[in-house]
């Protein structure tokens, strides 16, 4: 099984890095081409939500985990709301697309972090 | 549209030794103007993000039509100003760095591209990325690499047949995409292919392969697609 790990500060330039990550470790979870993207697109899409709640100096974290045809990611970051707003009315479009491309989406605040935990899974 | 024989006469005008500088340009605008239509026939399926910048190459084309149309020859003005188009987008696509793309890699992705469609064929099911590491001769590295490639870039050569697809207007069809407030200025400006590969993937929530089936594209052409679009549209909130 593999794991990664990766803080990077909340700038959009970073999100290259994080879609080339979630490319290589869905490899390694031997997904299908299609599913190696859809992870690429809910890891992106993941750290734009996040970036929608924090603020400028805050940071951004990520965990992959590759299990045999499922790409789990585990992300959060600081939020400042004490309570999360309405997400597919606030997210819009970008709630159609996370929701439409993962198996699995989990959004909460805890500690005064927002996480969004997601699974993409390889169908055939 | 201007004419064929329109166009012929201004041309013969325009290379008369006695015409004057203000008329010349006067006879090129008239000539470039009679051709927007044809430009925009052309840069249809491309990046909105550019279309100002592909008008300017598509004129550009326009204009060594016009200093370069043989009369004499068996061939309308509008065909041989299309292939000048044609070429000055190719030229243009070819130089911008944003897409370039090795020679290398693009055999890597014709490899893969050929290995999943044959494996589809023989299995009826898409490979895993360790089936379609075994159908190639590529290692793990090379896939990824052209695989990347393959996301990061937004335009499709010009003789990728996915860019002539007659796609009906899909905007009735998706009507309710325009809901999303946000987008909708890059909504608007999507190409109807790319509207309806929008509407299919998150509103009937079809898989990228059943797309592709659907408008005869292969899977890899449609993941490109949807990473334009995607891009897009977030460009649009983060200028907003």
């Amino acid at each position: 099984m593999t794991e990664v790990s990766l803080c990077v500060p909340n700038q959009a330039e970073y999100l290259r890095v994080i879609r080339q990550i979630a490319m290589v470790v869905g490899a390694k979870a031997d997904l299908t081409l299609e599913a190696l993207d859809e992870g690429q697109l809910a890891s992106d899409e993941a750290a734009n939500i996040l970036m929608k709640f924090n603020q400028p100096e805050d940071s951004l974290y990520f965990e992959w985990k590759a299990q045999p045809g499922s790409l789990h990611l585990r992300s959060r970051t600081r939020c400042l709301l004490p309570v999360l707003p309405d997400l597919p009315e606030t997210l819009e479009y970008a709630w159609v697309i996370i929701s439409a491309i993962t198996s699995e989406l989990d959004i909460f605040l805890d500690g005064g972090e927002i996480h969004v935990n997601l699974t993409v899974t390889s169908t055939r | 549209m201007l004419s064929a024989a329109a166009v012929n006469s201004l041309i013969v005008e325009l290379r008369s030794p006695d015409v004057s500088t203000s008329r010349a340009d006067e006879i090129k605008s008239e000539i470039v103007e009679g051709h927007q239509g044809l430009i925009r026939h052309f840069i249809r399926l491309r990046d909105p993000q550019l279309y100002e910048d592909l008008v300017q190459i598509g004129t550009i084309g326009v204009l060594a039509a016009i200093d370069k149309f043989d009369i004499g020859r068996n061939v309308s003005f509008g065909t041989f100003a299309g292939e000048l188009i044609k070429g000055e987008l190719s030229h243009f696509y070819r130089d911008d760095s944003t897409i370039h793309i090795s020679r290398s890699v693009k055999s890597h992705l014709s490899q893969i591209r050929a290995a999943q469609e044959a494996f589809i064929a023989q299995n009826n099911c898409q490979p895993s990325f360790t089936q379609l590491e075994n159908c190639v001769n590529l290692n793990r590295s090379e896939i990824l690499n052209a695989l990347q490639a393959n996301y990061s870039t937004h335009f499709s050569s010009l003789s990728d047949p996915d860019l002539h697809l007659d796609v009906a207007d899909s905007r009735n069809e998706f009507d309710f995409i325009d809901e999303w407030e946000s987008v909708r200025p890059a909504i608007d400006l999507l190409t109807p292919l790319d509207r309806k590969i929008l509407g299919m993937r998150f509103i009937e929530q079809k898989k990228q392969s059943e797309i592709a089936d659907e408008l005869n594209m292969n899977q890899m052409a449609i993941s490109r697609r949807l990473t334009a679009i995607l891009e897009q549209l977030r460009h649009e909130v983060n200028i907003a």
